[in-house]
């Protein structure tokens, strides 16, 4: 293991990788969930109207896509609560535009097209000391409201009516898991960038729907497999020279696609279907 | 009363869905509300819940307004009409019966095996064995995903239990069997229960009371004296009312007075 851990941008990317892994592990139960993958998909490309709009601005594109990325994210979930258009019309108006105007945006911004590039596709290896504050900061914070209303979250995603019915702040939680999904976007995009974000926010979940019946396995697996995708996926990509972002997502893949293949539940099903010779 | 309603109208998308409606409901009574589709049975029980704000009238539950019940609100069971959810979605059916613990738990805080227990014991209540706690509840049948959910309703301290269309979907022999169990639990604990539903035959055998309701309230009273009342007619058709009747009085559940 020496070599490589020898260096301080490997050190860095390899503690971004285990931090952004659990986060999206964690995050992606509920987006499998609350079936919000279209929308982790929407906010992320979003996000590239933010980094633009912070370019243009001055200020950091992080912050700036932080911003973006929930005020977006608030506006799907409106629009769409309230009924004025389907949700996933509203998703894919949203980071059309939102993809747009950063496009339009940063063809004003002369020579930051190199900087885009990694916007775009990740640099887990250029992850700063305050790029790993601001993952553990946001991480805590995030992790520690998916924990702490857990019941709450999944009565809603189950029964939203009767969640209602029974007192849960459901529209305060929806928003609240609107804006740890666009967060957790925002910091997912320096390492794995604006195409591929959505896909750690969805994959670690669909893994664990695979292996197990409860919520605690399949959130348990989650995290799990998102750890395990990013630091093979990142090890990988250093010993194969391949970039990082992509790495990890195929990671990610090869997991989701072996529980697929070897799920016991399938396997079950395939048996109880089989013809009998 | 436990529930009035008084002079409550409500509109939805710029059609009137209730009307004027003064209702009362008695502390352990069983009461059907019937109606046509589109009579604002379903809005009725959301406005009890404080899920819908009327625009004129005021409503009371246990009272107090809806919205303001704060710690009363575990004493309130609801079975919304039954959804079609991912048979996949991974939580067991004692997880399923424990969401309705969650008024109780509180915001911020965890479950305790106090908590646990007295989901089981809700779940023993409406007839399903500890055995079947642990399965996932979608490899339920859809009966017992009922009971199970009936079992949700009523495992918080519940003194309102409301039933929005709760045997939609089931066979002749469920409906019955659900009935029954609702009617003894009702008779146990001494719940008060306000059912809607289309099935007018099978909740006149059960309800102490039926309030005929299209948008406004046509006619309450024991259920004998409405299903003779011409109401019926006037609100369901005349074609679907006698045959409804006919059914309930040959089989016995009904005697007109």
């Amino acid at each position: 293991m020496a070599d490589w851990f020898a260096y301080d941008f490997m050190q860095r990317a390899l503690v971004a990788g285990v931090m952004a892994g659990l986060l999206c592990g964690l995050v992606s139960f509920f987006v499998v969930l609350r079936r919000l993958a279209f929308v982790g998909a929407g906010i992320s490309h979003s996000a590239l109207g933010g980094v633009a709009v912070g370019v243009l601005l001055g200020i950091n594109p992080i912050l700036a896509a932080t911003v973006f990325c929930t005020v977006v994210a608030w506006a799907i979930g409106l629009v769409s609560r309230k009924g004025h258009l389907y949700e996933d019309t509203a998703i894919g108006i949203f980071f059309v535009t939102a993809m747009a105007l950063g496009i339009a945006v940063l063809s004003l911004a002369v020579g930051y097209y190199a900087d885009l590039f990694s916007f775009l596709f990740g640099s887990i290896l250029s992850v700063t000391k305050t790029d790993l504050v601001l993952l553990g900061i946001m991480g805590t914070g995030i992790a520690a409201f998916l924990l702490l209303f857990l019941k709450e979250l999944l009565f809603i995603c189950f029964d939203y009516e009767a969640a209602c019915a029974a007192g849960v702040p459901a529209g305060l939680l929806y928003y609240g898991l609107l804006t740890s999904l666009a967060l957790t976007v925002v910091v997912t995009v320096k390492i794995l960038g604006i195409v591929l974000a959505s896909a750690l926010l969805v994959m670690p979940a669909a893994t664990g729907y695979e292996l197990c019946k409860n919520f605690r396995g399949v959130l348990a697996v989650a995290v799990a497999d998102g750890v395990l995708a990013t630091v093979v996926g990142l090890l990988l990509s250093y010993w194969l020279n391949l970039p990082s972002g992509a790495t990890i997502v195929l990671c990610a893949a090869v997991l989701f696609f072996t529980a697929f293949l070897f799920s016991p539940y399938r396997r079950s099903a395939r048996r109880v279907h089989s013809p009998v010779s | 009363m436990i529930v009035s309603l008084e002079n409550v109208t409500v509109t939805l998308s710029g059609n009137k869905v209730l009307d004027a409606v003064t209702l009362s409901f008695a502390e352990g009574t069983f009461t059907g509300v019937v109606g046509p589709n589109g009579a604002g049975k379903t809005t009725l029980l959301k406005v009890i819940l404080g899920l819908i704000k009327p625009d004129y009238g005021t409503v009371r539950v246990f009272g107090t307004p809806p919205a303001g019940r704060g710690n009363r609100r575990h004493h309130i069971g609801y079975l919304p009409q039954r959804q079609q959810f991912d048979r996949r979605f991974p939580i067991s059916v004692l997880d399923a019966a424990m969401m309705g613990r969650v008024p109780c738990i509180g915001l911020l805080r965890f479950p305790t095996r106090e908590h646990r227990e007295a989901a089981r014991k809700s779940l023993e209540m409406v007839g399903l064995d500890r055995e079947i706690a642990g399965r996932q509840i979608g490899e339920l049948s859809g009966g017992q995903q009922q009971l199970v959910f009936l079992a949700r309703a009523l495992c918080s301290h519940t003194k309102l239990l409301l039933l929005d269309e709760p045997t939609a979907g089931l066979d002749i022999l469920a409906q019955q069997r659900f009935y029954n169990l609702v009617r003894s639990l009702q008779h146990d604990l001494g719940l008060t229960v306000i059912l809607v539903t289309h099935d007018l035959g099978a909740v006149a055998a059960y309800a102490d009371e039926l309030v005929c309701l299209n948008k406004q309230v046509y006619a309450r009273g024991e259920p004998g004296r409405i299903m003779a009342s011409p109401v019926l007619g006037e609100l369901f058709g005349n074609n679907l009312f006698p045959r409804a009747k006919e059914d309930a009085l040959a089989d016995g559940r009904l005697v007109c007075v």
